[in-house]
């Protein structure tokens, strides 16, 4: 029961219909917008937040008059989340959402592994939160229709894309005719049937994994507490696995693992779905009353696009990844694509960078995919083994679990992590004299700062030089470096972190030094942190010369290519 | 409580190369390739305790 988008019924979420506006182009006007986002979906908005956090102008098109129905991302990470903070929207998640650090393995009813996400007080956002994509639609375009330099075009579909060497032209239909829309670059976000990619021939390569699931969510009030719960071999679907997601609002989401010889029109029908989910339910020991808000069936893919850059089009979100839902990467690695590309297009269009600044998002947002396919397709096979071998390896290590740490291991669903963009040629080599602290690439973390809150939100719009200080004073170098680094116009952001001295807007103060201990720093340790939050280069002792050079670097500038 | 001596990538190689193989002798012959496999892991273990205490552990978890 897939509902019609146009006109989605749902037990708990009202979706809005946005109204068709009639675009200047319908009436012969010819512009050329700076960046065209192809798709409303999270990813589309997402990255035309980060756009318009740089002053770019943005318009987004749509075919829908809504946002995307039925369930799809529920878990979103503490990197995604620590991103999206940057975008004035996290609160507004972490409001609505259910967060969680643990998670529980059943093998034929016994607990056999239990999950523990690392938390501590260092970090202000919990390693994951559940919250249903209609919601993280809802907040993500409400954010953006304050923002004045969004436009979104509903239920304006692109039929055709036309590259060009100085701009791409987009062929959109929309309920008053057809027009051409002209754009310097295109922001491809328009998911997994990407209308984009077919117009430019390009495929997406990869593998289809075995195992298919059926994807349910029932509304039931239930205290259970909100974890991860997955149950192999099971009485509520015996022989196979079932995964189980508290949502907000009373919505459970339910997957289950269809037989290979199921066949699926049959178990997509109504009265199949509802008497295995009240077999789950049971086993589940709820006795509260529960409805069906919705359902649909799963298969993985790892599929991917060769190359997220065609020209001035740039593939993000599903249309340039596929990846299975197991370990909850879909979306989280889609925000990160969104906040790869934001700051480099800034960039290049404001002349602070050439065109060569994106040919650094392909190899590094690929390159986070291809790692997240190895890892994916791991737990893939764990979760639905695809041969007798696989199986029977699978129940041993299950078997062996409660004993055995070693079998533990292998039943660690591997949630989504952040990817360290090692050998980007953005970024400088890591100083070997450092011990401790993210290295080159990695993202930066989030560490507590008393009343001064968490590091992660004191971070600049540009790029930020973390420098340590043992009295709070930094170098007058360092303002001018500073100053002439810029992102859209705007400096680099300076922080000191220091042991003593006076806290100020520019200064966090570092009592007991822990921020020095997980930055492996000591006075005078500095980190150049890109503006989305990416270590591009380190020095145990700043020097000068070598920040100038690691910025030069960082925006792939000739002199240092 | 077995300490973990193949570092984990090594040890999910073999898993997967493990899988593999049980699908190509097929199911008729698994237990026999599982018995060899298990005399040739016992002639490579460093110690007998070890040996026993495999299969002690493996007879357990089949309760
Ligand atoms: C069952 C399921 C569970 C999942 N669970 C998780 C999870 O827990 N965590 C996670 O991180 N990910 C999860 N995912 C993946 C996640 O839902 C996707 O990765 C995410 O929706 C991708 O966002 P997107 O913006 O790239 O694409 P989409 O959400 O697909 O948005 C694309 C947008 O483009 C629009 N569009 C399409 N064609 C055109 C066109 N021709 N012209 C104009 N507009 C167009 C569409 O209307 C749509 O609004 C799950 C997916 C599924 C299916």
């Amino acid at each position: 029961m897939t509902r019609p988008a146009a006109n989605p019924r749902s037990l708990y979420f009202d979706y809005p219909c946005f109204d068709f506006v009639r675009p200047p182009e319908l009436d012969g006007e010819v512009v050329t917008h700076e960046v065209v986002v192809v798709g409303a979906g999270p990813v589309g908005v997402t990255a035309a937040l980060e756009l318009a956090r740089h002053g770019v102008r943005v318009v987004v098109l749509d075919d829908k008059a809504s946002f995307n129905d039925g369930s799809r991302a529920i878990c979103i990470a503490r990197h995604s989340l620590e991103g999206l903070q940057q975008l004035d929207v996290a609160e507004r998640f972490m409001a609505a959402g259910l967060p969680w650090t643990h998670g529980t393995s059943y093998f034929r009813g016994q607990p056999v592994f239990r999950l523990e996400m690392p938390h501590s007080v260092e970090q202000r956002f919990p390693p994951m939160l559940n919250l249903q994509q209609q919601f993280i639609e809802q907040f993500l375009i409400e954010r953006a229709q304050r923002e004045a330099l969004i436009e979104f075009r509903w239920q304006s579909r692109v039929e055709g894309v036309t590259p060009g060497a100085q701009q791409v032209t987009l062929d959109v239909a929309t309920p008053e005719g057809a027009y051409h829309l002209k754009a310097a670059y295109v922001l491809a976000a328009d998911g997994a049937r990407s209308a984009v990619r077919q117009a430019l021939g390009l495929k997406l390569h990869g593998a289809a994994h075995e195992g298919r699931y059926v994807i349910v969510d029932v509304k039931m009030a239930s205290d259970h507490p909100t974890e991860r719960r997955a149950f192999f071999d099971c009485a509520g679907n015996p022989g196979a696995t079932v995964l189980v997601h508290r949502q907000p609002q009373d919505i459970w989401r339910i997957d289950y693992q269809l037989d290979e010889h199921d066949d699926e029109s049959e178990a997509l029908a109504e009265g199949t779905i509802h008497s295995k989910v009240a077999a789950i339910i049971a086993m589940l020991g709820e006795t509260a009353p529960w409805e069906l808000e919705w359902w649909s069936i799963y298969k993985a893919y790892t599929l991917c696009l060769d190359d997220y850059r065609h020209g001035r089009v740039l593939f993000c979100g599903d249309a340039a990844h596929l990846v299975p839902i197991f370990g909850v990467r879909g979306l989280n690695s889609g925000f990160a694509d969104a906040l790869n590309i934001g700051w480099k297009l800034a960039c290049v269009l404001r002349g602070e960078a050439s065109d060569a600044l994106l040919d650094s998002y392909s190899p590094e947002r690929r390159g986070a995919t291809l790692d997240i396919f190895a890892q994916a397709s791991k737990s893939t096979r764990f979760m639905s083994p695809p041969t007798r071998g696989y199986r029977l390896l699978r129940d041993a290590a299950l078997a062996l679990s409660p004993a055995h740490e070693f079998a533990r291991r292998l039943l660690d669903p591997r949630q989504s992590q952040p990817y360290t963009y090692a050998g980007s040629a953005l970024s400088c080599d890591d100083d070997p004299s450092f011990t401790a602290g993210p290295v080159v690439g990695a993202p930066l973390p989030d560490g507590h700062c008393g009343e001064q809150g968490y590091l992660l939100e004191h971070l600049g719009r540009g790029f930020t030089v973390l420098y340590f200080s043992a009295d709070g004073r930094a170098p007058e170098a360092l303002h001018a470096a500073c100053a002439a680094m810029t992102v859209a116009d705007v400096p680099a952001r300076l922080l000191v972190i220091a042991m003593r001295g006076a806290m100020d807007a520019q200064t966090l103060r570092d009592v007991d030094g822990h921020l020095f201990a997980a930055h492996g720093a000591v006075d005078g340790s500095c980190y150049l942190v890109r503006p989305d939050r990416h270590v591009c280069a380190r020095w145990r002792q700043w020097r000068a010369d070598a920040l100038s050079h690691a910025y030069v670097r960082a925006m792939a500038r000739a002199e240092d290519v | 409580m077995f300490e973990q001596r193949l570092p984990a990538a090594d040890f999910e190689l073999a898993y997967e190369r493990l899988a593999a193989a049980l699908d190509s002798v097929g199911p008729g012959r698994e237990s026999e390739f599982l018995a060899r496999l298990a005399l040739l892991l016992m002639q490579a273990a460093p110690e007998i305790s070890a040996v026993l205490a495999a299969i002690d552990a493996a007879e357990a978890a089949l309760d």
